[in-house]
């Protein structure tokens, strides 16, 4: 896997005052740049798990917990049709930041590291080009 | 300096990155003549001084006892054989473009941590990560000190008198403005911690409670404790420097935002979005760097802008003001048609944003907008209209506003969260000079008072806040409408982005009031169409340094077909009333 195969998606757990703790993303990029706001929060809009309560601007959530978190980042994966997508808490992107000395390392440490997704979709689509071509 | 602009320069040596920027410690002092000499494309070198190369441990210091690169004075005297001025700078924040953000790496020891939560680091245009390290670590404060001590000692023993800026990194972010100062990491919150015992024990002295009872409370006092520090190092550096301290002003670094480090570590560079933080760091008054950026993405429409608009214009306006020739006097600065004025340029809470105020101003005036720090000393600029929110007013403040309507300017007054005292006041004035005021209810109720040139029109931004961004726009075009601005009409073109500049007229130009110049780039990948209409008070001079862009004038109009990277600039003799 190289970085050209993945999206990584970092996240953050916000606690408000009233209405406790939730996930949001916060940055998300691939080898295209930073993934488009407006398609992420369509995406999130389509989702069942959106809300608008609690939305913080900027950023795409809110989650209620690891488990939507991780369904959106499938979605989010197949949409922009990447093998993989690396999800990160922005405490883990923070140490791969602080590790890596280069551009290289840190695309090194970030494919190997991280919570990582498989878009079985993509799997089932590269098999299928393959055959026909 | 020419009046047109010179040719856009091809490949740059790193040492020179960008911006007249010379860094020195990239290269051996032997090599200093013969790179100073072979650089023709300003006499004024801009030398940020490297901290961290002039000592490991913050502790002793090398300006040339041991190592011939650590001599400042020579760099200085070397460049003066070669007719070339050095301009120092010293970073009162981290530097992105240097290793642990320029600080000896014994004292970088607590990583900063952005507004993101995500540790501040920033990617250099050989591919490294600098981290930038904490400010608000004691123990670096005490050691910059020293820094400070030493540099201003080497300058006084050797006799070195060229100016010394004193600068602010920082970086734009969804157009934010972000210094590299602020820190949430645990030594921040430590500082603040601190801040507050003392905070309690003064209160306590004074026989006074001490609580916070409200968020606001608490981001107010962060705040507070945030500027302490900050205004400690900007005023020591002052301090310690003052025998060559000339100015302060903020750096903002293309390619710096912390949010955009891994899609730049995907070696994606966002060339619009470089062009577009050019162009609000213009209007904020901020010198742009492109030190951070490979020399590869610095081609096409991007480099002529960082040539003609930063190195050009902003620099030299900034750097060398009062002290010009008569023939720089005659140079082109930013047309400023707008003042806005601000407490905080870094605050994200501004009122005009939320009512699309720059939204507005960058789409239909193409950046003639200047954010003013309301305590800023004035600057000379063509402001037409100044925008005042409510609780900036204090009595400094609407002594200045009515000086500027009685001196025949306009102003534009948001009276929401305007202390109670100074409605009172405007009132008072109103009745006092009987003056008429015309109320119209669009949108919100607007009322506007003339007084021979003077306007000063206010209204609620409250009544706006709720409405659609479409209406809210619509609002703007109104109320700037009725204003007598001269003005071209830019149509088409979206991501096409234009810079108006301003000269005084020449002796054989004496018909016009003033030239303006105003340059369009496309720096997207795509072909653009754009029309520009000109009033009957402007009269088409010439057309200059059309790349990528083919040009169709007609009467009063003139039409740009820009292929991707295009860019022309194309001057108006304005003819005043």
């Amino acid at each position: 896997m190289n970085y050209h195969d993945i999206v990584v998606a970092v996240y953050d757990t916000i606690s408000s005052e009233n209405a406790g703790q939730f996930n949001y993303f916060k940055v998300i990029f691939d080898d295209s740049g930073e993934v488009d706001l407006l398609l992420l929060r369509e995406l999130y809009k389509d989702s069942s798990m959106a809300s608008a309560e609690n939305a913080i601007p900027g950023m795409i959530g809110p989650f209620a917990d690891l488990v939507e978190l991780n369904r959106y980042a499938l979605k989010l994966c197949e949409k922009v049709e990447k093998k993989q997508i690396c999800i990160y808490s922005v405490d883990e992107y923070s140490a791969i930041i602080e590790k890596a000395s280069t551009t290289e390392e840190f695309r090194e440490l970030i494919v190997t590291n991280g919570n990582k997704i498989e878009n079985l979709d993509y799997s089932k689509k590269g098999s299928f080009f393959k055959k026909i071509f | 300096m020419q009046l047109t602009t010179p040719e856009f320069r091809g490949d740059r040596d790193y040492v020179f990155p960008g911006e007249n920027h010379f860094l020195y410690w990239k290269t051996s002092s032997s090599l200093w003549n013969s790179k100073l000499a072979e650089y023709q494309e300003s006499n004024i070198i801009i030398v940020p001084i490297n901290w961290a190369f002039h000592s490991d441990t913050g502790e002793n210091y090398d300006f040339g006892e041991h190592r011939p690169e650590a001599n400042l004075a020579k760099l200085v005297q070397t460049a003066k054989n070669n007719g070339k001025e050095i301009i120092f700078l010293v970073a009162i924040t981290p530097s992105p473009f240097l290793p642990n953000g320029g600080i000896p790496h014994l004292l970088a020891r607590n990583i900063s941590i952005s507004e993101s939560n995500i540790s501040t680091a920033a990617i250099d245009s050989e591919g490294r990560i600098n981290k930038m390290f904490s400010f608000f670590d004691p123990r670096l404060f005490k050691n910059y000190v020293k820094f400070l001590e030493a540099l201003s000692g080497h300058f006084s023993s050797t006799g070195v008198d060229v100016d010394v800026w004193t600068v602010t990194n920082c970086y734009y972010d969804q157009d934010v403005l972000y210094s590299y100062f602020s820190d949430y990491s645990n030594t921040f919150t430590s500082g603040l911690s601190r801040f507050l015992s003392i905070k309690m024990q003064e209160a306590e002295k004074k026989g006074e409670s001490f609580q916070i009872s409200s968020q606001e409370e608490e981001q107010n006092l962060r705040k507070e404790y945030y500027d302490s520090v900050y205004s400690l190092y900007a005023e020591t550096a002052r301090e310690h420097l003052s025998a060559n301290w000339a100015g302060h002003f903020n750096m903002l670094f293309l390619g710096g935002r912390i949010s955009n480090i891994g899609a730049r570590a995907f070696e994606v560079d966002d060339v619009w979005q470089y062009c577009h933080d050019v162009f609000r760091g213009l209007c904020d008054g901020i010198i742009t760097s492109s030190i951070l950026l490979p020399l590869g993405v610095k081609r096409g429409a991007l480099a002529r802008i960082l040539s003609e608009l930063v190195e050009m214009t902003a620099i030299p306006n900034l750097l060398l003001s009062g002290r010009k020739t008569s023939e720089e006097e005659m140079a082109f600065r930013q047309l400023e048609l707008f003042s806005i004025y601000e407490k905080d340029l870094f605050s994200i809470h501004s009122g005009w944003s939320s009512l699309h105020l720059y939204k507005f101003l960058s789409s239909n005036y193409g950046h003639t907008y200047r954010r003013v720090l309301v305590n800023e000393q004035d600057h000379p600029s063509s402001t037409q209209i100044h925008f005042f929110t409510g609780d900036l007013v204090d009595e400094k403040i609407f002594s200045r506003i009515l000086e500027i309507f009685m001196n025949g300017g306009s102003v534009i007054l948001d009276t929401s969260a305007m202390n109670n005292e100074f409605v009172q006041k405007m009132e008072l004035f109103v009745l006092e000079n009987n003056l008429q005021v015309e109320r119209v209810n669009f949108m919100a109720i607007v009322n506007n008072i003339s007084l021979g040139d003077g306007r000063l029109i206010y209204f609620s931004g409250e009544a706006l806040a709720s409405l659609p961004s479409s209406k809210i726009l619509s609002f703007w075009e109104k109320i700037v409408s009725t204003f007598s601005l001269y003005h071209c009409q830019i149509v088409g073109g979206d991501g096409v982005e234009c810079f108006w500049r301003t000269r005084p007229s020449l002796a054989a130009e004496l018909s016009y009031s003033e030239v303006r110049r105003v340059g369009l780039y496309n720096p997207t990948s795509y072909r653009k169409k754009v029309k520009l209409s000109f009033m009957k008070n402007f009269a088409l001079m010439k057309i200059v340094d059309e790349t990528n862009a083919k040009v169709v004038s007609r009467q009063n109009e003139i039409e740009v077909d820009f292929s991707p990277n295009g860019s022309i600039s194309i001057d108006f003799g304005v003819f005043g009333d």
